[in-house]
């Protein structure tokens, strides 16, 4: 197939097309700008090394998340400004239809609240002296007893401030991961709408097969086989969301290319990266921004259902699956224990899945 | 006028469809010659083979189901089959450019009329800096008559007649050498289409442009075409200009289509169409291909194709009429 040896194309499409090579550069020169303001306020290390007292600096550690922050919204502005058509005139109509449904403005609050915790969130509470140490002598602290909204756990430490610390892993992740599988599996499925062929059919029964496998059990048999740790749960929730993105991205892409738009951008000369790139993927972006809000919903499930059965994160780290599995045996003499983590898996999710359909409403206007 | 340049010449063009049933033989031996500045009508039924043609010469032909079997197309002299797809790139929408039948899919939605005039800019015309290219992308939406305070708006803000008048802007971007136009003007209402082809015409005579106009409406050839070709099942049986076709018609296929006029000044109780109907393209009928519905037809004509036969200057048909195997007498439109 003479469309696949186009690689030079695309190296020649990114050096050469103005807008993507001053975003890339103006991503890059971000990202370097941050860790020099974290250098810069002598802020550098402290976030992930402990001082002699064992604590580490809260700033810093607000810092490094409020960059991480940052980055994502950099990202996501590249993203933006890539398929600027449609951000451009169309946002103001689609953030109009938004407004209009209750539904969703309570789904972005909730979600916008949980952001600001996480950001926070060694603001609201000492990672190192309320989170995660123990405190024997005030274990099961009823909720609303002094110092403790929600009390405490088996060890001792306040619930509250282990949950606004576990907003801030759920968020991260969830985000994280599924933006991963959205990158390769819309690529993948663009490659293979657009192409079709054998191409089409390898790709697609490949991720068949992935989808075959209940995603739990696909997210279980990874994280056995890589290890339990932070980066191997992306790494896990991100391959079994993958197929879904391929699929809606395909079909999508499958409806767009048989247009007259696209053979009338083929008759002006343009190559089969650009049409992609240029004509195809802003046409689809309304499904993935939908599936891709709900997809969040599902992988901060997913993570919970990990930590809950020991692959996720590992205690003392305070994650809402986790926290739910270490109260469970506490359940009848200490039910805040698990109802306060439950609460806020719940809340999260359903905040995004508000705002999801919400979105999917205001991103079809046939809907209306 | 035989002096004049010759941008297109296509000889012996085959091209082939293949699908479940069969393989389509879309265009069978097609022969034309396009000089500069001209318009060429290419007229006929749906299925006739003038998309296919049109779609041949920008090299567009769906592959792998549709493939051109042989034949040359030489554009300013230069074979294009045998171009590769990069060269090929770089001649569509610079030296070659389409319009396409219906203005409303063939702009994309999410993007402003003004990046897609650009669009075509920018890939061609890359010398010119972002500014110059944005100043020639305005000056073209002026020159189809729409204000440049509209650049930025988005397609579904416009109408009909503006959108194919968007489409023109963007096909005469480059200043192609030839224009291809796919039924411009067939998703529009009479009054617009009048307007279009003006346009169209005005600025085809202000850049010389030679242009292809497909078309099954034979007014708007009348109106606009310099030479006029009839496709018949994939060959043009008929080929001169305007007035050799509608004032000395010689093919009774086309004396069959201004049959199917109606008149405005005979009251018909009934329309007085070709009877049968268009050959399938998988099923061609054998020798010439309109003989089962010619009332002209020999039993010659069922077994022998009929050559191309010079009838005046350069009034081509094929019909076994003219080889003097058939008789019958063919009426023009004026007679009709």
């Amino acid at each position: 197939m003479e469309q696949l040896h186009q690689s030079k194309d695309l190296f020649h499409y990114i050096v050469h097309h103005k807008n993507i090579k001053n975003i890339f550069i103006g991503y890059i020169v971000g990202s370097l700008s941050i860790i020099l303001i974290n250098l810069l306020l002598g802020y550098g290390t402290e976030a992930f090394i402990p001082n002699e007292a064992g604590e580490f600096n809260q700033v810093a550690r607000t810092v490094h998340f409020t960059s991480l922050v940052c980055q994502f919204l950099l990202a996501v502005t590249f993203i933006a400004f890539l398929f600027s058509h449609m951000f451009g005139s169309q946002l103001n109509s689609v953030i109009t239809r938004l407004r209009k449904n209750p539904m969703a403005v309570i789904g972005l609050f909730i979600l916008i609240i949980l952001t600001i915790f996480a950001t926070f969130a060694d603001f609201i509470a000492n990672y190192e002296l309320v989170v995660i140490k123990q405190n024997l002598s005030n274990t099961f602290a009823t909720p609303g007893s002094k110092g403790h909204i929600f009390g405490t756990d088996e060890f001792g430490r306040d619930i509250f401030a282990r949950i606004v610390h576990g907003t801030r892993i759920s968020l991260t992740i969830g985000f994280v991961a599924v933006s991963a599988s959205i990158l390769v599996g819309g690529f993948l499925g663009a490659v293979a709408g657009y192409y079709g062929g054998w191409l089409d059919n390898v790709v697609m029964r490949v991720m068949d097969v992935f989808l075959a496998i209940p995603s739990i059990l696909l997210s279980i048999a990874i994280v056995s086989a890589l290890g339990p740790s932070l980066i191997n749960l992306v790494i896990a929730i991100s391959i079994s969301n993958m197929p879904v993105y391929a699929r809606i991205v395909r079909a999508s892409v499958l409806s767009i290319r048989g247009q007259e738009f696209i053979e009338a951008a083929h008759a002006i000369g343009a190559n089969n990266i650009y049409i992609i790139v240029k004509h195809i993927l802003p046409n689809v972006m309304s499904p993935i921004i939908v599936q891709g809000t709900l997809g969040v919903a599902g992988a901060i499930l997913s993570i919970a259902g990990l930590s809950f059965i020991g692959l996720g994160v590992q205690p003392p780290t305070p994650e809402w699956g986790s926290m739910l599995s270490g109260g469970r045996s506490f359940i009848r003499k200490a039910p805040w224990v698990t109802t306060y983590p439950g609460v806020a898996i719940m809340m999260s999710i359903l905040s995004l899945n508000l705002l999801g359909d919400g979105l999917r409403d205001a991103l079809d206007p046939r809907l209306k | 006028m035989s002096e004049k340049e010759i941008v297109l010449e296509i000889k012996d063009l085959v091209v082939e469809y293949t699908s479940e049933s069969g393989i389509v033989h879309a265009v069978n031996g097609l022969n034309m010659v396009l000089y500069a500045g001209d318009t060429f009508g290419l007229v006929g039924e749906t299925g006739a083979g003038k998309t296919t043609t049109a779609l041949s010469i920008m090299r567009l032909v769906a592959e792998p189901q549709g493939r051109i079997i042989s034949g040359s197309i030489k554009f300013m002299g230069e074979e294009l089959l045998t171009k590769s797809e990069v060269e090929m790139r770089s001649i569509r929408g610079g030296m070659i450019s389409m319009i396409f039948q219906d203005p409303m899919t063939s702009l994309n939605p999410v993007m402003t009329i003004g990046e897609q005039i650009l669009e075509v800019i920018e890939i061609h015309q890359t010398t010119l800096s972002k500014e110059e290219a944005l100043v020639r992308a305005e000056e073209m939406l002026e020159l189809v008559g729409i204000p440049k305070q509209r650049f930025n708006e988005y397609p579904h803000q416009f109408s009909g007649g503006m959108k194919q008048r968007v489409v023109i802007a963007i096909a005469l971007a480059c200043n192609p050498k030839l224009i291809i136009a796919d039924e411009p003007t067939t998703a529009l209402d009479v009054t617009i289409q009048a307007q279009v082809l003006e346009l169209m015409q005005e600025l085809q005579k202000e850049l010389n442009t030679a242009m292809i106009l497909i078309t099954h409406d034979l007014g708007v050839v009348a109106q606009v075409c310099d030479h006029v070709a009839i496709m018949y099942g994939g060959q043009i049986v008929e080929n001169g200009t305007v007035e050799d076709i509608f004032r000395r018609t010689k093919h009774p296929y086309t004396e069959g289509l201004f049959g199917s006029i109606p008149n405005l000044i005979n009251n018909v109780e009934r329309l007085n169409p070709i009877k049968g109907l268009t050959p399938d393209p998988t099923n061609l009928p054998s020798g010439c291909a309109f003989h089962p519905r010619c009332p002209y037809a020999g039993d010659i004509c069922a077994t022998k194709n009929p050559v191309e036969t010079k009838v005046l200057g350069g009034h081509i048909v094929e019909c076994m009429i003219y080889e003097g195997l058939v008789k019958g007498e063919v009426k023009g439109a004026d007679h009709a």
